[in-house]
């Protein structure tokens, strides 16, 4: 298989709480990513899939780094990520290096209603990542950006538009554009079509899938919706709670999952067939995710899990290989 | 079997600085007593604005009725006073929203909000009231209802601020229940709870259910028969099992080839082309014809007819034997 271009070692992100009372004991915090080791190979896409709150939107930017991690390791194309950071005055500020970097990797955002400029036209959202690494100036910046539009599926005469004037997918595919300006190597898109309607979401889906081919670009999927990362991802991992609990070949978790969290969700998931949906047993788990502030002790999805016993209260289950073949691992020891 | 409410060619327009909204355009259809109706469509179409038609929930004005009836227990629902009106919400009509955060009043306790329905409606005192909303927290699935009256909206979740909104619709035993994307703002997990309860209430106490979800998925294995609406219209209706065996408008057999599923392998999906049109500029004709496949000449300057594919099937385009 193809080399690897992200390694993620045990990567944390805990957001600490303030202090309810002056005397309250060590301040808490909430474990948005709570040890995560992930590696990402060239050229493929790797579909994150969890319930909100679980973790997905924050380790997406904490692989960026575009929020600062607690601990462990982001190695991007051999550098750690973490490690570019300077401490000065009291503000951490990302290294020169960490910003270079950055133009090879690029995000896109779940909302395009607030995720591009009102004021701002569409010729200069898709040229401001161009303009800041001094790449293009004048008409050949301007060409470039035309040259983006069409290959995203917009009008380059709406060049002057404002982000008002067109619909949400339209919108979409301007966010897109400007994620692509730079070529990255890489792109995490993040929730990129759950706002947008029925119709539209395939449109969005392909241009992707189209895109990513072409300029073989490496792209995280993060969703709430696994039937769209199916369609679109080779390899799918699954949160819950801040951490991965399993991790593998779309087919194999699809088809084959073994974390009874995966299993579950799966099985929750609507199929647009009368006479399917009739005769589908549905494992519906009961209660809700617990909070990240304090979370269940042992494995943490032992609250909800219909097949838990008493020593996965205490046991933390650990990552476990099932098959190096589909690249298949599991955190539960009763699988 | 007569029809618990029958909605027929219901016009519900908005005038606005753009011009005459035409929200709902001719509707027509009926719920059976016990039956859960799914109505389907993109956001824009409709589907919302009908149901608050029947609860004449609609600001007049803007909007306006132009013509047509809502039959429900052989009175016209559109020819009532807002007192009559009063009377049926909430009592004989009840409806869940999509946004429980925003349905519940973030300043009163859950108990003022659910108590009220029962004092309004059935006159009852407060401690009987009280009562009965903890059976009913029971029944819908509430732990410790006891203790959760006595919170405040944002102290619940999301999966327990819809059982809250479900609870408070049933108080009164209602005979159509109106959900109006119960589960969109869910997740996939809570999702299957919620619809799991809202089938078991249709059948424990026989309360038809108009279910409207944007979700192909959800209306499948929920409902008995389906309206799919586009741009203010019905294009398409009959039983469920029917519609997905044999799509016979455009519209929905493009929907259905542009979701991703997580039951099949699908090599590419097919998106359909376009945008939904703004309901204050609809196309000519069949609202459909600039992103359909199969349009014709006919079909943009003329409203297809109706077109049976069974007797309870309908279809309105007019070039449904080519589909």
């Amino acid at each position: 298989m193809s080399s690897t271009l992200l390694q993620i070692k045990e990567l944390k992100v805990h957001f600490p709480m303030p202090k309810t009372s002056l005397f309250a004991p060590s301040s808490s915090a909430v474990k948005a990513v709570d040890g995560v080791t992930l590696d990402v190979k060239k050229g493929e896409t790797l579909g994150l899939v969890g319930e909100s709150g679980c973790g997905k939107s924050t380790l997406g930017r904490a692989i960026l780094q575009l929020i600062r991690s607690t601990s462990g390791e982001v190695v991007f194309d051999g550098v750690d990520l973490t490690r570019q950071w300077s401490h000065r005055f009291g503000i951490w500020r990302p290294k020169d290096r960490l910003r270079r970097l950055r133009q090879r990797m690029q995000i896109i955002f779940q909302d395009p209603y607030s995720a591009l400029n009102p004021r701002m036209t569409i010729e200069s959202i898709v040229s401001e990542p161009l303009k800041t690494f001094n790449i293009l100036s004048g008409q050949a910046l301007r060409q470039r950006v035309q040259e983006l539009m069409e290959k995203v599926g917009l009008d380059p005469s709406y060049i002057r538009r404002y982000p008002h004037e067109f619909s949400g997918g339209q919108r979409q595919r301007i966010g897109i554009a400007r994620a692509i300006a730079l070529n990255p190597d890489f792109i995490i898109a993040d929730e990129p079509i759950s706002a947008l309607d029925v119709s539209i979401q395939a449109q969005i889906l392909n241009l992707l899938k189209k895109l990513q081919k072409e300029m073989g670009m490496t792209l995280v999927f993060i969703a709430h919706d696994l039937a769209a990362v199916r369609h679109i991802s080779d390899r799918v991992a699954v949160m819950y709670l801040g951490k991965i609990v399993e991790l593998g070949d779309t087919q194999k978790i699809i088809y084959d999952p073994l974390h009874p969290y995966t299993k579950a969700l799966i099985s929750s998931i609507p199929v647009p067939d009368p006479l399917l949906e009739k005769s589908r047993k549905r494992t519906i788990l009961e209660g809700e995710i617990p909070s990240p502030i304090d979370p269940p002790s042992g494995c943490a999805f032992h609250t909800r899990c219909p097949i838990m016993t008493e020593a996965c209260k205490s046991n933390v289950p650990k990552l476990r290989t099932i098959s190096d073949q589909y690249d298949h691992v599991v955190s539960c020891d009763l699988v | 079997m007569t029809p618990l409410i029958s909605v027929k060619g219901l016009k519900t327009y908005f005038r606005t600085d753009e011009g005459l909204v035409k929200a709902c355009d001719n509707i027509s259809f009926d719920v059976n007593p016990g039956e859960i109706l799914g109505v389907v469509g993109e956001s824009g179409s409709g589907k919302t604005v009908a149901s608050m038609s029947i609860l004449r929930l609609i600001a007049e004005p803007p909007g306006y009725f132009d013509g047509g009836e809502i039959i429900f227990e052989g009175k016209n629902l559109l020819k009532l006073s807002m007192k009559e009106m009063r009377e049926i919400r909430g009592n004989k009509i009840s409806m869940i929203f999509q946004d429980p955060m925003t349905a519940l009043n973030p300043f009163l306790k859950i108990e003022t909000q659910l108590t009220e329905v029962l004092v309004q409606h059935k006159s009852m005192s407060l401690d009987k009231a009280r009562a009965k909303c903890i059976e009913m927290l029971k029944k819908v699935g509430v732990s410790l209802p006891e203790r959760r009256l006595d919170m405040y909206p944002h102290q619940l979740s999301g999966g327990l601020r819809q059982r809250m909104m479900i609870a408070m619709a049933l108080l009164c035993r209602p005979s159509l229940l109106i959900a109006d994307e119960p589960t969109t703002a869910l997740d996939v997990t809570i999702q299957a709870q919620i619809l799991e309860l809202i089938k078991s209430i249709n059948q424990e106490f026989n309360t038809s259910v108009i279910l409207i979800s944007h979700d192909l998925g959800v209306v499948a294995g929920m409902t008995n028969r389906l309206v799919v609406m586009y741009a203010g219209k019905i294009v398409e209706s009959g039983l469920t099992e029917d519609i997905f065996n044999k799509p016979s408008h455009p519209y929905t057999k493009a929907l259905l080839n542009s979701i991703p599923r997580i039951d099949k392998e699908q090599k590419q999906l097919d998106p359909i082309p376009g945008l939904p049109p703004s309901l204050s500029s609809i196309p000519t004709g069949c609202p459909f014809h600039p992103r359909c496949a199969y349009a014709v000449e006919k079909c943009k300057t003329t409203y297809p007819e109706t077109a049976f594919i069974t007797s309870d099937h309908i279809s309105k385009c007019w070039e449904v034997s080519r589909l």
